[in-house]
Parts: C-alpha cells; sequence; structure tokens
C-alpha cells in the first residue's frame, strides 16, 4: 500500500505553494516527478530531487494543448511512461477576490481556462499513455470551495468534481483510476502571512487545526496506491469535519 | 507491503488495537486479518461463542496477534460487556471497525414489520451501541482513536429496491457517521464510512443461473470492470485508520469502482 517507487509522476502548477510540496513529498516516496509549470519550476525541480529519484521541470501553459502535448513528450523521453497525473495547477487568489455580480470578464474566462481548459488538455494527453502502460491514476485537486457558488473559483470546482466523475466512468475500463481530494483550510509549508479572521476559522474547524501539504500528500498516496484500484469517481474531503458542522 | 519508512510511518498501524465486530467471516475477517498485518492487535467479535477462534488463529498463524469474542449488537448488555473485555484484551482502544451488519431482502409491500425492525436494530441500534460504548472508552483515555462504519452505496444510491430497508439503515448510518464526528472531534476521535459497492465474497453460486445473471448485470454497471473484494475494503480501512488521514473526519468514502458517479 502506498508504494510509489519507480511511478511517473506529473504534478501542475508545481513551482510554489501545494505544488511544490506535492512534488517533494512524491519524491521522498521514490517517484520520479514532471513539475509542470508555467513559469520556470527548477528551483522546486531540485529540492524535490534531493529527496529522492531524478525529477525534471517542463514549463508548461496548460491552457495550451500543444504546450500539453509537449510536456507529454518531454515526459515520455525521460521517463519512457506515465503513471500518475495530479491536476493541481489553478487560478484562485484573483477568482477568490470578486463574487459573481463583479467579476471582470477577463477573470472569470481566466478562471475557467486554466481550472476546467487546462485539466481537459492534460486528461486528454494523459490518457493514451496510461493507457499504453496499463496503469493510471488521475487526481484533481478541488477546495471545499466547491460547496458554495460564490466566486468563480468556488464555481470551476464544483464543475472539477462532476467532471471527475464523468472521466472515471470513461475511462474505467482501461483501469485508470480518476479522484478528486478536496481540501478545506490548507497550509502549505514556507505559507507567509494569514488569512483575515484565522482564529475563528480555526474556532469551527472540529479537530482544531489546518491542514498541511502532508495530509493531501497522504490522501493521494492511496489513491495512488494498487490497494485503491478499486477507487474511482471519488471527491474526497480532506478539511477536519468543518463541513460536518 | 510498504517500501521505505516514510510509506511504513503512513499507513502503517504498529502498536495500533483495533476492534472489528463482525469478523468471522467475509469484508469482516478480511479487515482484520490487513489491520494485524499492518500491525494492529485486534479483537474480533461473533454472534456465535467461537465462531471468529479460527480467524484469530489465522491472524496468529501469520504472526499477528488476535483475540475472538462473541458479541450480539442487539443486545446492550452484550454489546457493554464486549466493550469492556476487549479493553482489557487491549489495554486501549484506538481503532472501531464497525462492520456487523445484515443484508436481509424484503419487497415493499410484503415485507414484515419484524423484517424492518430486525435489520434496524442490529444495522443502526447495534452500530449506535459499539459506537456509544467505544466512543466512551476512547474519550476517558484521552489518546483520541478512529471510527470506521461500514456502509453501503446503498445508502446514497438505490440498487435494488428489494434492499430498502437495509439502505435505509445504512443513509442512516452515515449520517450517524457526521454527527459523531463533530460531536468527538475535540477528543481527536475521528469517525469516518466507507460505503462499499458491489463485492464478491466468494459465496456466489456460479452455477445458480438467475444469480449469474444479475451478476453481470450488476458487471455492466460498474466503470472498473469488475467487482470489487474484501481487499479493496479492508485497503480503504486501513487508511481511514493509520496516520495518512488523520485530516479526515465525518466523510462517507465510496469504494464502488465507480458504481454511484453520476
Amino acid at each position: 500500500m502506498g508504494d510509489l517507487a519507480g511511478r511517473v509522476v506529473i504534478i501542475t502548477g508545481a513551482r510554489r505553494g501545494l505544488g511544490r510540496d506535492f512534488a517533494k513529498l512524491f519524491a521522498a516516496d521514490g517517484a520520479h516527478v514532471v513539475l509542470a509549470d508555467i513559469q520556470d519550476a527548477s528551483a522546486a525541480t531540485q529540492a524535490a530531487s534531493e529527496t529522492g529519484p531524478r525529477c525534471i521541470a517542463v514549463q508548461t501553459d496548460v491552457t495550451d494543448r500543444a504546450s500539453v502535448d509537449a510536456l507529454m513528450a518531454a515526459t515520455l523521453a525521460e521517463f519512457g511512461r506515465l503513471d500518475v497525473l495530479i491536476n493541481n495547477a489553478a487560478l484562485w487568489r484573483e477568482p477568490e477576490s470578486y463574487g459573481i455580480l463583479d467579476c471582470p470578464l477577463d477573470v472569470w474566462n481566466a478562471t475557467w481556462a486554466v481550472n476546467l481548459t487546462g485539466v481537459l488538455n492534460c486528461y486528454q494527453a494523459a490518457v493514451p499513455l496510461m493507457r499504453e502502460g496499463g496503469f493510471g491514476r488521475i487526481i484533481n485537486v478541488s477546495s471545499t470551495a466547491s460547496a458554495t457558488g460564490s466566486n468563480s473559483y468556488g464555481l470551476s470546482k464544483c464543475a472539477l468534481e462532476l467532471m471527475t466523475s464523468g472521466m472515471a466512468r470513461e475511462v474505467g475500463k482501461d483501469a485508470i483510476t480518476v479522484n478528486s481530494i478536496v481540501p478545506g483550510i490548507c497550509a502549505f509549508s514556507g505559507a507567509k502571512g494569514q488569512l483575515p479572521g484565522f482564529d475563528q476559522i480555526l474556532a469551527r474547524i472540529p479537530l482544531g487545526r489546518v491542514g498541511s501539504s502532508q495530509d493531501l500528500y497522504a490522501a493521494m498516496a492511496y489513491l495512488c496506491s494498487d490497494a485503491a484500484g478499486w477507487v474511482t469517481g471519488e471527491n474526497m474531503v480532506l478539511d477536519g469535519g468543518l463541513s460536518t458542522r | 507491503m510498504a517500501t521505505t519508512d516514510f510509506v511504513t510511518g503512513l499507513f502503517g498501524l504498529a502498536g495500533k488495537t483495533a476492534i472489528v465486530t463482525g469478523s468471522s467471516k467475509g469484508i469482516g475477517r478480511v479487515i482484520a486479518i490487513e489491520l494485524a498485518q499492518a500491525g494492529a492487535k485486534v479483537v474480533l467479535s461473533s454472534r456465535t461463542p467461537g465462531g471468529a477462534d479460527a480467524v484469530a488463529k489465522e491472524i496468529a498463524d501469520l504472526g499477528g496477534e488476535a483475540v475472538a469474542l462473541s458479541l450480539e449488537v442487539r443486545d446492550e448488555t452484550s454489546v457493554k460487556a464486549f466493550v469492556e473485555q476487549a479493553h482489557a484484551a487491549l489495554g486501549r482502544i484506538d481503532i472501531l471497525v464497525n462492520n456487523a451488519g445484515i443484508y436481509p431482502a424484503g419487497e415493499f409491500l410484503t415485507a414484515s414489520t419484524e423484517h424492518w425492525d430486525t435489520i434496524h436494530e442490529t444495522n443502526v441500534r447495534g452500530l449506535f451501541l459499539c459506537l456509544r460504548e467505544v466512543a466512551a472508552r476512547m474519550r476517558a483515555d484521552g489518546q483520541g482513536g478512529r471510527i470506521i462504519n461500514i456502509s453501503s452505496m446503498g445508502s446514497i444510491r438505490p440498487a435494488a429496491p428489494i434492499r430498502f430497508a437495509y439502505d435505509a439503515s445504512k443513509a442512516a448510518v452515515n449520517r450517524m457517521t457526521e454527527d459523531a464526528a463533530s460531536a468527538f472531534a475535540a477528543d481527536r476521535i475521528q469517525v469516518n464510512a466507507i460505503l462499499p459497492g458491489p463485492i464478491d465474497t466468494g459465496r456466489m453460486d456460479r452455477n445458480d443461473e438467475a444469480a449469474m445473471k444479475m451478476h453481470n448485470a450488476v458487471l455492466r454497471r460498474v466503470p472498473l470492470g469488475r467487482y470489487g473484494t474484501p481487499h479493496d475494503i479492508a485497503a480503504a480501512a486501513i487508511f481511514l485508520a493509520s496516520p495518512a488521514s488523520s485530516f479526515i473526519t465525518g466523510q462517507t468514502l465510496v469504494v464502488d469502482g465507480g458504481f454511484v458517479v453520476r
């Protein structure tokens, strides 16, 4: 269970934040990680490689199918196959700063382009490689913001969870599983500053703490394992019980 | 099973203690064996005294530790005595898997009141009694804990109307899971449910034509194209019992090969 040694894992949006932590954790567990990011992720790649096997950075614009195809080609050239795709890249801060009424159209469009079209491109490009290899695990990183329709970010994550179901149904026959993790309030390592009203938020989380990159990684390690080979289409909420209140 | 210390730390249960109710056969038996293989000392239960002795021996032969006790979850006195004995045997209860349950079929218009009551007495009232007694011990011992309720995919999607009473009982289990998670979070007791899809426990008669027809019809609806095995459910139980899931509570984990995906 949780055996990731030698697996080839693409993580999008891996230059910083949670994606960067995920890359280090997958590498520490023995996986080759391909760090895809719209900007240069070589520093994060260096950090991941220090903890485990060889990792590479591939600068990728997930909204551009040609760029995503180049990511897959680079992965194949370097490691010869693809086992796991973590769709982590997303626009977050700016879309969450507007409601629906005030959301500028360019922010709205950019949110859907990255958070959904980006996933679509990576999914369409990755599945043939996974079919070839006879093993596949796709994990979409959603958010508990999906439960509210307050802004374009939450709406895009709501669509992503439903898309997860559709993908799961579609590629099940290829023994590829597709699941989402749905983080609540989580902090990546080295996160600066605090959310406004942090103490009140903390008081509402039943388990009394925010989540960590490690919490999210652990769920992904389970979902990527052979032992979770019959789990698909699941949206796994990791929120310390907040949604039960 | 694990390759690195990191993974052993993530999913390992060394030094932990667990109760698995209804573990003389089927899914419960495999959950108990795999929890023991992950390092936990396990208390087994069966309705008939001695019913789980063979499983205890199986675990011992694999190098694990297990104690078999008898338990009738419908009987409050039995539950109290069982939890008392289990606590004494284990010293502390870290993990409870509420697996004991029954699965009789009945048509809506002809099902007896007794049919409904028996299912609910076992699957809802019985689970509540075990949860109450064990959570009280966990709280008193102050070490936190994990409670895993075995529900069913039938609790969230209709699969077969002849299981209406069973499905209703499992829907109640899901709701109780959420409320218990909220009630016991401050004690660091996490409560989650596993919702298995169609599982092949190896007891189906392959010569029974009607059963095979049903079997194949179900198979066509599972995106991953196979029935689940008790091992699939045990793996989810290990995940929910292990350090890997320390931020997850009040959740229902569907393990069904994609059967219920919309």
